[in-house]
Order: structure tokens, then sequence, then C-alpha cells
């Protein structure tokens, strides 16, 4: 045997222990690279890997980012499409590279989302290429499972995310309500996603119902700060002055807006509706007639909020507030034709207060919506008792007012006297002066006091703008007005549809202030 | 419960001194031209009894006006006795419960 021959054998039996080491690396390396749980411990093999063929240089690179010590000539090499050796003297390691100055071949073997980079030798052998194309499809394998498993992961976080935000969302804008003292209230509420535009607040007497333009999570954003703007608010008895100081900046940066009608109900019938730019209100008497109150101001957040005119409605036993958002009015059918606000006035018209939303929602079967979907219906207890006298213009039936009063009021109830007393002067005022011919009284009781409302077909006649003589004065005329004044806690009065509408709370008059007695 | 009369009745009861007017019903709107058309010429002594009035309005109340003023120009005395609650509720209203002459509930 020569030399040469002992050389050889000496190679070939390094080769074979060098095979012998790469074999046992990849059994080491294969679960070490399924338990991969980051990019570090990905360079730390490829470092492995490369003390294992002796040379000192490695570096990774994952979805655009160097892990290992990049020098700056490595960062100005591109991502090859092949493993490929680029040969000493190749590679420009020089200035300004001058610190990794070092004569050297490149191996560079390419990933599916990156590279992997080996240098530091002057030549990389078939056997060393072989073993790093190895340990790139391993990574391979390793990095997708590992990006996997990151998805999912994250996946899982942002269901569980949505789930918590959707708690939190449907605890500030409840599914139920509860019903304020005096009315019944339904509610259905229901989100186009798992957040919704569509609001519903209520703290003491007010009772907000509105619609944050958009959808999902920014409009849900939205809606949690007017949550936390109306508690305050609702202290405040000019509400939508206090919302809009709270919100209009937020609204106006976000480039949203909201429309909303807030009601302040009183447990005696009387209610303050104020409509900012929301889809009328339905106001449903007993006897199914209808009259819509519609916005008075724009939608929140397009223009600074000035004045709301709001609307006194008094509620008597049956009648009923029909709200709802636009997702039922621009829901559409097959063909692209909404449903419409017409369709949505004959359904309150036709079905009552206890069956709109049931019937609503059966109507909507054919229709797709698309949007947050609010309906809401205040109706007064209608086990309230309440009376309805019909006039004409005959004073011979006055007694009939005080017959149709004790209907519903005990003869000792404190403001029956007062009632009888200051409705039929308003019927005697209506008749003579306006000359009505056709008068219709509704009643009901509210605690202490009566609530009435008095409808006249005479001539346009606020009678609360008339001076009423002085008290304790001897002459012959002008005393029905003061007996009004002082028997009525509220009066108002509105012409609506060429008829006049007095609403009164009356109640035993206060006894007379510092009487001009000698 | 009974319903309230809806006329009114008037009776009268008088001699050369004294003259009692008896009133029971409404004194309402509706009434109160009838009660003016058949009040009597004053008496040097007259009294009005309300005990019967259940029911009194401004109408009313501005037609025992009328009979004060025309008995307080005549120099006659007129008093008006046994006023019902809700007669007197709306005579405090107005304030004519201390300006009319009212014989008080002893």
């Amino acid at each position: 045997m020569t030399l040469t021959d002992d050389a050889a054998v000496t190679e070939l039996l390094e080769q074979v222990a060098d095979l012998s080491d790469h074999l046992v690396f990849l059994q080491r390396l294969i679960p070490q690279a399924l338990a991969l749980t980051d990019e570090a411990q990905a360079t730390a093999l490829v470092r492995e890997a490369a003390a294992l063929i002796s040379t000192p240089g490695a570096a990774l690179q994952v979805g655009g980012v160097w892990h290992g010590d990049t020098p700056g000539w490595l960062r100005a090499l591109e991502r090859p499409a092949a493993p490929v050796v680029l040969p000493r003297g190749s590679v420009h390691t020089g200035a300004p590279y001058t610190a990794a100055w070092r004569l050297t071949a490149v191996l560079a073997v390419p990933l599916e989302d990156g590279w992997l980079a080996l240098w530091g030798k002057r030549e990389f052998m078939a056997v060393e290429r072989n073993l790093i194309g190895t340990l790139a499809q391993l990574l391979d394998a390793a990095l997708r499972a590992l990006r996997q498993r990151r998805e999912a992961v994250q996946y899982e976080m942002q269901a569980r995310d949505r789930q918590r935000a959707h708690a939190v969302w449907r605890a500030v804008t409840p599914a139920q309500l509860r019903p304020p003292e005096g009315y019944h209230l339904t509610l259905r509420s229901q989100p186009a996603s798992d957040f919704g535009g569509d609001f519903q607040f209520q703290e003491g007497e007010w009772l907000v119902v509105g619609d944050v333009s958009g959808k999902g999570l920014p409009a849900a954003i939205i809606t949690a700060m007017f949550a936390s703007a109306f508690t305050v608010a609702a202290r405040s008895s000019d509400l939508l002055s206090k919302l809009s100081e709270a919100l209009y900046g937020h609204l106006e940066q976000s480039g949203k807006f909201c429309t909303l009608v807030a009601l302040q109900l009183r447990p005696n019938g009387q209610v303050r509706v104020m409509n900012v730019g929301h889809p009328p209100v339905l106001l449903r008497r007993a006897d199914g007639t209808l009259k819509e109150i519609r916005a008075s101001a724009p939608p929140l957040g397009t223009f600074p909020l000035e004045h709301v005119t709001e609307e006194l409605v008094v509620l008597h036993p049956g009648d009923a507030l029909l709200l709802y958002s636009d997702g039922l009015f621009e829901a559409e059918d097959a063909r692209g034709v909404p449903f419409g606000l017409d369709r949505t006035r004959r359904l309150a018209a036709e079905s009552g207060p206890e069956t709109f939303i049931e019937r609503a929602v059966s109507a909507l079967t054919p229709y797709t919506v698309t949007d947050d979907l609010t309906l809401l219906v205040l109706q007064r207890d209608p086990a309230v008792p309440s009376v309805q006298l019909h006039l004409t213009g005959d004073l011979a039936r006055l007694p009939e007012i005080g017959a149709a009063l004790r209907t519903v009021l005990a003869e000792e109830h404190p403001a029956l006297m007062a009632a009888e007393l200051a409705l039929t002067e308003l019927v005697v005022n209506a008749v003579r002066h306006g000359q009505a011919r056709h008068l219709t009284l509704r009643v009901h009781q509210a605690g202490a006091e009566v609530l009435a409302t008095l409808t006249d077909d005479g001539q346009a006649f606020d009678p609360r703008q008339v001076a009423a003589g002085t008290a304790g004065e001897l002459r012959e005329h002008g005393y029905g007005l003061l007996i009004v004044q002082r028997c009525a806690r509220e009066w108002q009065y509105a012409r609506v549809n060429h008829l006049n509408r007095q609403t009164l709370s009356l109640g035993a008059p206060a006894p007379l202030s510092s009487s001009p007695c000698p | 419960m009974t319903r309230p009369p809806i006329t009114l009745d008037i009776s009268v009861q008088r001699d050369a001194e004294q003259c009692c007017v008896r009133l029971s019903g409404r004194l309402d709107a509706h009434q109160v031209p009838a009660f003016l058309a058949a009040a009597e010429p004053p008496a040097p002594q007259t009294v009005l009894d309300l005990s019967g009035v259940t029911f009194i309005d401004s109408s009313g109340l501005a037609a025992l006006v009328r009979l004060v003023r025309a008995a307080q120009a005549a120099g006659q005395h007129l008093e008006i006795t046994h006023v019902q609650d809700s007669v007197r509720l709306a005579m405090e209203i107005t304030g004519l419960y201390g300006a009319l002459p009212v014989r008080r509930a002893p």
C-alpha cells in the first residue's frame, strides 16, 4: 500500500466518519425541527450544521428578516432560486465590508419563505451541499408548521377577542330593556354581525334608540362611547346637548354620524320625543290612527347640534310609540325592491302594538336584511282605566264630562272636581269662542292627577296665550282661564290637522297665595 | 254612583222683607241664562241657598257676581249660604270665596 493509497484511505475513512456524523446530526435534527417554536431555534440548527461541516459563517433569513450574524455584504445578496455555491472570489466581501473580508465560497440554499447561507470555507463538498439541502427541506417543513401553528393561535385569539368584544357590546347595548313604569316594552335587537351600529340605552326616565353609521367594530366603538356619555347626559334635562358636546368631535374626526331618538317617558303617559335624523317615530293611538314624529334635526356628527324641536305627546292607555331602524325598510327582496316606509306604516296601522314586531319579522321573511335591525314598541299600559268622550256644540251635554270622569276616577279622587271644572271651561270656550262642533276628550288617571287630551274642530286658538283675569276681583267674566291655569300642572297646545289639541295634567289646585284680604 | 242632576231647580220663598232662593242642580254655562232670566227682583234681604248646587263653572260664578253687584247697587243685602265643596273649590280658585258675601260654615 502506497503512501498515496494510505492518504486516499484516510480521506475515505474521514468522509465515512463525516457521513456518519451527518447521519447522527440529521437523526437528532428531525425531532428538534418538529418541535421548533421560533426562528432563533432554526438559526441554532443552521449554526450546528455549519460547525459540523467546519465553516464559521451561518445565517438564516425568514420572512425578509435575518437571524444570526449577518455581515453587510450578505444582506446585499439576493435570495437564490435554487441551491447554489458561489465560488470564492465571486462574492465581493471587501470594502465597505472590510471587517468581513475573507476569500470565501458561499453556499446559498432557498427556503419557501427565505434562504440560508453558509460561508467561511474555500469550497463546499457535495456531501456538505447534500447535508445542507436536507437541512433546508427539514427547516421548510418545520417553519411551515410553525407558521400554521402561529396562524391558528392568532385566529383563535382573534375569535376569542371577538367573542369577548361581542359580550361587552351586548352588555353596552342590551337585547332586553326594562319596561319604564306605566309602559309595556317590546324590543328586538338583531345586529348584522357580532357587533351592531344600532343601539339602545336606558337610564331613569330616558330611553335612547339610535344608529351609528357603518357596521362592525368601528361602529361598535362609537356606540360604546355613546353609552358612557349617555349615562352622564341622562342626568340632565338637556340630554341631547350633553351628548352632542361629548361626541361631536369624535364623530367628526372618525367621519361617522349618528341618528337617534331620545324619549323621556313619565309614568303618567307624558313623553318628550326628540328625533335627530332618525326614521320617523310612529305614534299609534289606541284606535289605530297613526301620527309620524319626524326628525327635527340632522344626524349627530353632520352639523353642530343647535336646536332640536321636541315633541310633547301624551300616551293614553293603549297608545304606543313604534320605533325601527333602517334595517327594516331598507331590507330588499330578491328583485332588489326595498321593504319601504309605506309598508312599515301600513304594518303599524294594521297590527296592534302587541303584534307589530312579530308581524314585521314575519313580513321580512322574503327579504334580505343586510343591516342591523332594531324594532321597539312602547305601549302605555292599556290596563290603566281611561275614557273617551265625543261631544258636539250642544252645551246641554256638559254634565257628561263629569259623568265620564267618574267612570275612571273615584268620587273622592283629589283631582276629580278640579278636572271637571277645568275641562268644562275648555269645552265651553271651544264651543262659544271657537265654534267647535266636534270635540273629543280622552282622560286617564295618573296618580293624584288626571291626564286629559281635548281635541276640537274650532278655529285655531291657543287659550294659553290669553291673559287670565285677576283672582278675587268681582267681575262678570274672565274666570274660566283662571280656573284652568290653577288646575293645570301642565298645559300644552298644538294645532294638528286643522284641529286644536290641548293636553293637560290636572290636579287639585294649590291654595291661593296671599290673597288680598284686608 | 249617581249621575249629577242635569237641570237647575229654582225655588223661591219670599215675603215683604225677605227672599230665600234655593238652587239645586248645576249652575253651568248651559243653565246660567235660564237662572238669570228667573232671577227675582231684589228684596231688602235675600238669601241665596246653594245647598243643592253640585257644580258651578265660571259662567255660574259670573252670574252670582252679577246678582251681588245688582243688590249692592240697590242698597240691599244678599247673602250666599250652604256652599258645597265643589262650589267652594271654584270660588276659592278664583279668589271669590273671600270676595263674595258667603256665609261661612260655623
